[in-house]
């Protein structure tokens, strides 16, 4: 008999029924507060297991989760998908001050090692956070990192990267430090960059950007003008193709560039655009009045209207017709087509055109045209050649659309049009007074002022324009703003191109001449030219010229006028 | 032997316990694992994505117009002539066959005369003259 056998024997006798009643009750206690023990143990011992072993990995796991590609302002890409801006990963140094010591060594130290200034009055900060360098290399992060010191942190930012430089950067804008945009299309577009992650897609080809920035670029530097700003546009789908302002700043650092530099004239300036504005009025008078090229204009002697006298800055002292006024830029001529137009039909189609409100586009801080106030009758002749009264070059590209593509003003864009897309369009002109000003346009480049704009192959029409800035003593005549707006094929508009040059100084091969046709033409001329060899433009004649109608309003039997004559 | 028995449940009862702790732990190391496997691929791919993302930015560094032509002026210095130039150049105009050699009576029609342009100048359009000639 085993021992618990006798034990059981020896409790059953030695016990009382009632006895042995209570033990089983309380061995079944105790069983139960046994099994609770152990049940309850078990649990602690897989949430400790799971608090010291697995927490503090999970722990690493998610520190090494770096930001996710999703979570970054997106891209703008051009209209051929060529990277303008992106966001890339950065390393930013802080300093928790309480935390160093020796402040003046680190302080030299991180001076040396990031090559800015004044980081011991950051370390001296009293707080326990202070920004030291934000977007550091990593060779500066590395350094740093060696120092030693506890009290200096990395935090993983982005930062905005502009791979095309100045080529775009009044365009594509900037962001803060803080991914905030703060001009340009960085701007316009924050809440897209910031929400989605589709990329902006700019009506803007880089290449069209960079053939037009160099070739203002040249022109500003060969004439010694202070500043440059041009644009092309798609004549037919509104697209703004390309958008230069210069001189131009490094989108990198906005922030060391001045203020002038940092300035978009191209949209936010406004100008005086002189006798370019006689595109305009010409289509105004053509369409309103319904005469014919045949009528006459006397301009034999300046126009007196009041205390004012309109003079002719090519002045050939004769009558003539409208082509003969479009071609030699008569502002007499122009101011009397003005005064036949009358003031609330010329106010009224500047009006259309859009030269008098704030261009509709997709860009920010776009200035608004200065226009008289009241508005007179003297306004309306002045208005007739481009002065008194400012608009942008977004202003003077969109109403030249308008002028030349069957008369449809388009709707602008500073963004790809998918193709098919519903275009906001609205009618300004009659198709035949469209017509007629693509030919007296092209007549200009023929014979008229605008000849240094030809690229032969490829028909190209346009205006030169050439004002005297306003000072506070009135109009200088040493300050001149020339411009070009070119238009091409001739026949049938595909592209508008304008080039301004903020006052150019003539020069000895321009026999001191620094109008638009001597300074902006030729600009026009070598923007069209890359265009044709980037766009792969076939280069062809129409089999009637365009301007074979107008030879007989021009009282030269030959077609030919100097260009010296003309002062271009 | 009731004892015994109540002792081997519980027994039983406390391995049971342990087992399903044991048990526990092995799927919950079994999930970490997995947990941390799915990171490291999510924490691949994102880092695959900046890299791509890096990539495209030089390589639009690299290919900027401003930089290639620093680089064509460098390097090479017969750059093609402007546009205008070329387009200046007198254009040859297609002669029919008809005015050098009068067609025989069998002979297929000759072709009509277009100028040459860049565009009827393509290769392609060179070949499809051909296959419908050759048709």
């Amino acid at each position: 008999m085993s021992i618990l056998h006798r034990l059981n024997h020896w409790l059953s006798t030695r016990l009382s029924p009632v006895r042995g009643d209570m033990m089983k009750t309380s061995r079944a206690r105790l069983r139960l507060v046994a099994i609770g023990s152990v049940v309850l143990l078990t649990l602690v011992c897989i949430r400790v297991m799971d608090w010291t072993i697995m927490a503090p990995q999970s722990q690493d796991t998610s520190a090494i989760q770096s930001e996710k590609i999703s979570s970054i302002r997106a891209d703008i890409v051009d209209r051929n998908g060529v990277l303008l801006a992106t966001s890339l990963p950065v390393s930013s140094v802080y300093a928790d001050p309480t935390l160093i010591e020796n402040k003046p060594f680190i302080a030299r130290q991180l001076e040396e090692i990031l090559n800015i200034t004044g980081v011991e009055a950051k370390l001296n900060h009293k707080g326990r956070f202070v920004w030291i360098k934000r977007g550091i290399t990593p060779d500066q992060h590395f350094e740093i990192n060696a120092l030693g010191s506890p009290g200096l942190e990395f935090q993983n930012e982005t930062r905005r990267f502009y791979p095309q430089g100045r080529t775009a950067a009044h365009l594509v804008g900037y962001s803060s430090v803080d991914g905030k945009g703060l001009a340009g299309i960085e701007r316009f577009y924050n809440d897209h960059l910031i929400k989605t992650e589709e990329p902006v897609v700019l009506s803007m080809d880089i290449r069209l950007q960079y053939a037009l920035a160099q070739s203002l670029r040249k022109q500003m530097q060969s004439f010694k003008a202070n500043a440059a700003m041009g644009g092309i546009l798609d004549i037919q789908t509104g697209e703004i193709l390309a958008a230069v302002s210069l001189p131009d700043f490094d989108p990198h650092h906005a922030g060391d560039a001045t203020d002038d530099a940092r300035f978009n004239r191209f949209a936010n300036g406004v100008y005086e655009m002189g006798s370019t504005f006689k595109l305009f009025s010409t289509a105004a008078y053509l369409e309103k009045t319904g005469r014919p090229f045949s009528q006459t204009f006397d301009a034999r002697e300046p126009m007196e209207e009041g205390r004012f006298t309109i003079n002719d800055y090519h002045a050939t002292k004769r009558v003539l017709t409208v082509p003969e006024v479009f071609i030699h830029s008569s502002n007499i001529g122009a101011a009397l087509m003005g005064r036949a137009i009358g003031t609330d039909k010329m106010r009224d189609m500047y009006g259309r055109l859009g030269l008098l409100s704030k261009v509709d586009a997709d860009f920010p801080a776009l200035a608004t045209p200065l226009i008289p106030s009241p508005w007179r009758d003297i306004n309306t002749l002045t208005a007739s050649y481009g002065h008194g009264i400012a608009v942008t070059p977004l202003h003077v590209l969109r109403a030249a659309a308008a002028t030349v593509n069957g008369g449809i003003a388009p709707q602008l864009s500073f963004t790809k049009r998918e193709s098919g897309a519903d275009l906001i369009q609205e009618r300004i002109f009659s198709p035949t007074t469209s017509y007629k000003m693509r030919q007296l346009l092209r007549l200009n480049v023929t014979d008229g002022s605008g000849q240094k704009a030809d690229v032969p192959g490829y028909t190209v029409g346009g205006k030169t324009g050439t004002s005297e800035k306003a000072t506070a003593d009135g109009y200088d005549k040493g300050k001149l703003l020339s411009s070009f707006i070119g238009i091409f094929p001739a026949d049938n508009p595909r592209y508008a191109v304008l080039a301004i040059l903020d006052e150019p100084k003539g020069k000895k091969e321009t026999f001191g001449y620094a109008t638009g046709g001597w300074t902006a033409a030729p600009a026009i001329r070598d923007v069209i030219a890359d265009m044709a060899a980037i766009l792969a433009l076939p280069a062809e004649e129409p089999s009637k010229p365009l301007t074979a109608d107008l030879r007989r309003y021009l009282n030269n039997p030959e077609g030919q006028i100097s260009p010296v004559n003309f002062g271009l | 032997m009731n004892i015994l028995k109540r002792n081997t449940i519980t027994i039983l009862l406390v391995i049971a316990v342990f087992g399903s702790g044991m048990a526990l732990t092995f799927v919950s190391q079994y999930v970490y694992d997995t947990g941390r496997a799915l990171s490291k691929t999510e924490q691949d791919i994102t880092d695959l994505q900046w890299t791509i993302k890096s990539l495209k930015a030089e390589q639009a560094y690299l290919t900027r117009p401003e930089r290639l032509e620093e680089l064509a002026n460098a390097m090479d210095h017969s750059r093609p002539p402007k546009t205008y130039a070329q387009a200046a150049a007198p254009v040859i105009t297609a002669q029919p066959v008809a005015m050098i050699l009068p067609p025989r009576k069998s002979a297929p029609p000759a072709p009509s005369r277009q100028p040459v342009t860049t565009e009827n100048k393509s290769f392609s359009n060179l070949l499809s003259q051909i296959e419908g000639k050759a048709r």
